[in-house]
């Protein structure tokens, strides 16, 4: 997907930069990619609206640069009735950072979530994110916060936003990209 | 809403020891946000960041936390400190920093006690937090002009950042 144009984030007011935006009209999407991501910011923000058209998962995944690398992220949920946490991992690059409604939902719900990568084009340290989501299906849900790591030292590039099994995503949702700028970015 | 940044401190090489301090606060903006990736350097898992006022300290205070280890989901209160949340340290998993984001509400008002709201945590590839906190400054009804981070213990590690950002409101809607 291209990126806005004309996106420098020294000509533009306020810390939140909107780098990449896309909303699926179809529901044939498995995929959208956020790709050439500047590497000027602090960090960035991912914030999702997202239903799954054909899945019957709830997670919505991040995967960085397109590559496979070790991952782990330890997930705090609340569905009503009590809250947990638990651990997810794996070694394929596909980050779990939140929900995505199921297609088997009430028609026009969608879960959001809204995701942190702080210090994102550092090349030296492992990359971090941060993120918390809703997803309230009228009548159960979840609210969840997780914290994770990519076993990941490259700056981050491009980003690509997908739900379980890399399934149809249904048409409604979005997906917006911001950079965060910091003093003389 | 806009969101418009004041400071910014990296720690270079050798440390910055265990405090940060933004100083000369503009009074100007509705909230305070700041973003803190940091790692601290003690010869532990974790390391806890917490808020300080010189020169005794926040004291007279109040805080609630609710966080996940990936075991169990916890929640636990207490007094005596205002914390922003773990970081992993020294015997954490090279190369991993932990975020933690805080936003202090009407922070230059005067007629109003000091809270703090903080989400954040970290995975050392297998273990860590997620985690978030509340804090209540008693007594301080002060305008916030300066804000000073202590780690627990040790010293802030190479490459911690701390960007401090001011949030305007709306002039219409207040939003």
């Amino acid at each position: 997907m291209a990126l806005l144009p004309s996106v420098a984030a020294g000509s533009m007011h306020g810390a939140y930069v909107p780098i990449g935006y896309s909303s699926l009209s179809n529901n044939t999407t498995t995929v959208v990619t956020f790709s050439n991501i500047p590497q000027g910011y602090q960090d960035l923000m991912i914030v999702s609206y997202v239903r799954q058209y054909t899945a019957a998962g709830i997670s919505f995944y991040l995967r960085l640069n397109g590559n496979s690398y070790t991952h782990n992220t330890v997930i705090l949920s609340g569905n009503g009735t009590g809250a947990a946490s638990s651990f997810q991992s794996g070694t394929d690059g596909y980050l779990q950072v939140g929900q995505a409604a199921t297609s088997a939902s009430t028609s026009g719900i969608f879960a959001s979530n809204t995701v942190h990568i702080l210090n994102y084009a550092n090349t030296s340290i492992y990359k971090t994110y941060l993120s918390r989501s809703a997803q309230d299906l009228n009548g159960s849900g979840y609210a969840t916060a997780r914290a994770g790591v990519a076993l990941l030292t490259s700056g981050i590039t491009s980003i690509d936003c997908v739900v379980d099994g890399l399934s149809a995503i249904a048409s409604g949702s979005t997906f917006a990209l911001y950079g965060v700028r910091t003093v003389n970015q | 809403m806009s969101m418009f940044p004041i400071a910014s401190v990296t720690v270079g090489a050798g440390g910055s020891g265990s405090v940060i301090l933004m100083d000369n606060i503009p009074q100007t903006f509705t909230h305070l946000q700041i973003r803190i990736f940091a790692r601290g350097t003690a010869s532990q898992a974790n390391d806890l960041i917490y808020f300080w006022n010189a020169p005794s300290g926040i004291t007279n205070s109040q805080w609630h936390n609710l966080f996940g280890d990936g075991s169990s989901a916890q929640s636990g209160n207490g007094t005596a400190a205002v914390y922003a949340g773990n970081v992993p340290a020294a015997t954490s998993t090279s190369s991993v920093f932990g975020s933690i984001i805080v936003d202090i509400l009407d922070y230059s008002n005067t007629n109003k006690l000091k809270t703090f709201r903080c989400f954040g945590g970290f995975n050392a590839n297998g273990s860590g937090v997620t985690q978030l906190w509340s804090g209540l400054w008693i007594g301080a009804n002060t305008a916030i002009s300066s804000i000073r981070l202590n780690m627990g213990a040790g010293s802030f590690a190479q490459g911690t950042t701390v960007q401090l950002y001011g949030i305007q409101s709306s002039p219409t809607t207040g939003a």
